[in-house]
């Protein structure tokens, strides 16, 4: 069976370099001995067609030439099959609240940020399984603080103002997700017997480990 | 006699800090003077009998300005210019502690200035410029900007003030956006190849594209470094003092930006003759000894700039460091750029040496050493084998550019050869 991750216009949604998070997962995978596939997404049948989606942060121009296109899609069908990321301007598209409120620079945070699953902005179905006290660090752009940093909105989607790279930082996160996808797909969960996974992960946690313990000064989140 | 004091007092602390830090240090006295003498700015660049040459936009702004100057230069004029690592708004002061006399008097009868396009915006309401060159806009530290628009939107504020000529980079989707309506007549340049434009990364609009507007000079033809340009109606042929098509265009822009500076006076062979004996602008190309070893300095500021650098870089390199530091608030931008023309990384360094790590070992890469302290990577990647091209190759950021400049003993931004 073959993963297929789908990125949903992904070229115009990638400013903050948040397709990485689709490379993160594919190498994870791949370590995990699966076969993995990285399509394009744009329409609902292709999204359906995928066991993960991403929907990256656009920029002004990409969220305004995407707003008709995105109106087709059938979300709600979509976030209660399909495992997805949504980020930032994304995230507030879906939420229906206007993108150009993104852009006001009056309030703009501008920083690393470590989280935790905002409950309040979350649902109680799904959650990907994410522990309540599960920390995840990212670099926060927007102009409202009080946005939440990582949520669960409904359905399988889940929501970030953490843009980059993401699950590559959290390799937690990045192992509850995969185990999302595969799940979606209907395979065999990954074991921790696959000597590639178990190296790839190691790797990752001592480079993640590094970026947590350097980036932790400047964080919001004070218990580190 | 009103700015005595507070030159007086800049400079003291300026003597005070290269006592601590030979080589850098000013960013500091800058910042004194701002606060002690706010006005010195406006008041100086207002007091040029040529006026002000303002040289903006997301990227290229150091070569041109340099290329602008020397060119000016050479046209017998005198110039007033500000040091590439100082172009926001303490750095204009830094510039003119470090030129003036103790009454705040510059010398000079022009200012031809590499100005941050976010500290531009606001510098033109203070003093309008005569001339204003603006190259393009890309994604570049959206921590700061948050998106190309509203840099777009900065760099309109800089062309609606300006009094005289507005020089526009014609394949900018973003430039011709804001070309219209502007007091100042525009003036554009561009590549002659409109295949080649995508590669440049200029910020997509994602609108109907606007017509190309005819540009007066344009990049005839780039092979390897040797550059034709056409420019009004006659060609400039030289070599470029760095790889790269971007730095044909920045040579473009330079060329017209002058056109419209000299005016009759301009003589397009001596333009040629200078471009073509220019050195780089440190850290573009620039190959230095280091302990008797040849190392090339590669600057990556941006998305657009890291990839066309490392597209460039030629084939079979050996010996590569790798240093991202502190500038680089949000190293996502890393994760956009394809490092598949990177060859193997001996070592990682730099502030951000684990987001570095994070991203290449993605892409395959086993790096060496990782290591954030610059010292022991500078010497770990020195003692390694020699290349078998004899030149070692460092990409770093701004920052680590000016650690390991520092580190080294280079205190001088003209300390380049070609």
């Amino acid at each position: 069976m073959i993963i297929r991750l789908g990125s949903v216009y992904g070229k115009r949604l990638n400013l903050n370099g948040d397709q990485g998070n689709l490379l993160a997962l594919r190498r994870y995978l791949n370590a995990a001995g699966y076969e993995v596939e990285v399509v394009g997404v744009d329409c609902t049948d292709v999204a359906l067609s995928c066991h993960f989606l991403l929907l990256g942060h656009g920029s002004i121009a990409a969220m305004e030439s995407l707003g008709e296109r995105l109106s087709q899609f059938d979300w709600a069908e979509i976030f209660a099959r399909v495992p997805s990321l949504a980020i930032a301007t994304s995230a507030v598209w879906l939420s229906g609240e206007p993108v150009e409120a993104f852009f006001d620079t009056t309030d703009r945070v501008s920083h690393f940020e470590v989280a935790t699953l905002s409950l309040e902005a979350s649902g109680e179905q799904g959650r990907f399984g994410i522990p309540d006290d599960l920390r995840v660090l990212g670099y926060r752009n927007t102009p409202n603080a009080k946005a939440p940093a990582l949520a669960n909105p409904s359905g399988k989607l889940l929501t970030t103002m953490l843009h980059g790279p993401l699950l590559a930082k959290n390799p937690r996160l990045l192992d509850l997700i995969a185990r999302a996808a595969v799940t979606a797909a209907g395979s065999p969960a990954p074991t921790q017997d696959s000597s590639g996974l178990h190296k790839w992960q190691q790797t990752l946690n001592d480079v993640a480990s590094r970026i947590w313990a350097l980036e932790a000064e400047g964080a919001s989140y004070p218990a580190l | 006699m009103r700015y005595l004091a507070a030159i007086a007092l800049g400079r003291l602390v300026r003597t005070a800090v290269r006592l601590v830090r030979p080589g850098g240090g000013s960013a500091l006295p800058g910042l004194v003077l701002s606060k002690v003498a706010p006005g010195i700015l406006g008041r100086t660049f207002a007091g040029f009998e040529h006026g002000l040459v303002v040289i903006t936009g997301s990227a290229g702004k150091s070569t041109t300005t340099k290329m602008v100057v020397a060119i000016a230069r050479a046209h017998g004029l005198e110039v007033f210019t500000n040091p590439t690592t100082a172009n926001i708004r303490q750095g204009f002061y830094s510039s003119i502690l470090e030129r003036s006399n103790l009454l705040g008097k510059v010398p000079g009868n022009i200012a031809i200035l590499e100005m941050d396009e976010g500290h531009a915006a606001e510098l033109v309401t203070e003093v309008a410029p005569r001339i204003t060159a603006i190259l393009n806009v890309v994604e570049d530290q959206l921590d700061r900007f948050v998106d190309p628009q509203l840099v777009r939107d900065k760099l309109r504020i800089v062309a609606e003030h300006t009094t005289s000529h507005v020089v526009l980079n014609a394949d900018d989707q973003n430039l011709i956006a804001i070309s219209g309506q502007l007091a100042a007549s525009v003036h554009w340049f561009g590549l002659g190849d409109k295949a080649a434009v995508p590669s440049l990364g200029y910020a997509p609009t994602y609108t109907d594209a606007l017509p190309t507007p005819n540009c007066t000079t344009t990049v005839v033809s780039l092979e390897e470094r040797h550059v034709r340009i056409a420019c009004h109606g006659k060609v400039s042929q030289f070599d470029l003092p760095s790889r790269g098509l971007h730095f044909a265009v920045d040579a473009a822009a330079a060329l017209e930006t002058s056109n419209q500076l000299l005016g009759s006076a301009f003589n397009i062979e001596l333009a040629t003759q200078v471009l073509a004996q220019l050195p780089p602008v440190f850290a573009r190309g620039e190959v230095v000894e280091v302990r008797g070893v040849p190392v090339e300095f590669i600057l990556v500021q941006n998305p657009i700039s890291t990839q066309l650098n490392l597209d460039n870089l030629p084939k079979g390199l050996e010996r590569v460091m790798f240093a991202i530091g502190r500038d680089v608030h949000d190293p996502s931008w890393l994760w956009t750029v394809d490092p598949r023309n990177l060859p193997p990384v001996d070592v990682i360094t730099g502030f951000n040496s684990a987001e570095a790590e994070l991203w290449l070992r993605h892409h395959g890469y086993t790096p060496g050493l990782v290591t954030d302290d610059l010292e022991q990577a500078f010497d770990h990647w020195l003692a390694l084998p020699e290349p078998t091209n004899g030149v070692r190759t460092v990409i770093f950021s701004a920052d680590a550019m000016r650690r390991i400049r520092r580190m080294l003993g280079f205190t001088s931004p003209d300390e380049v050869q070609r």
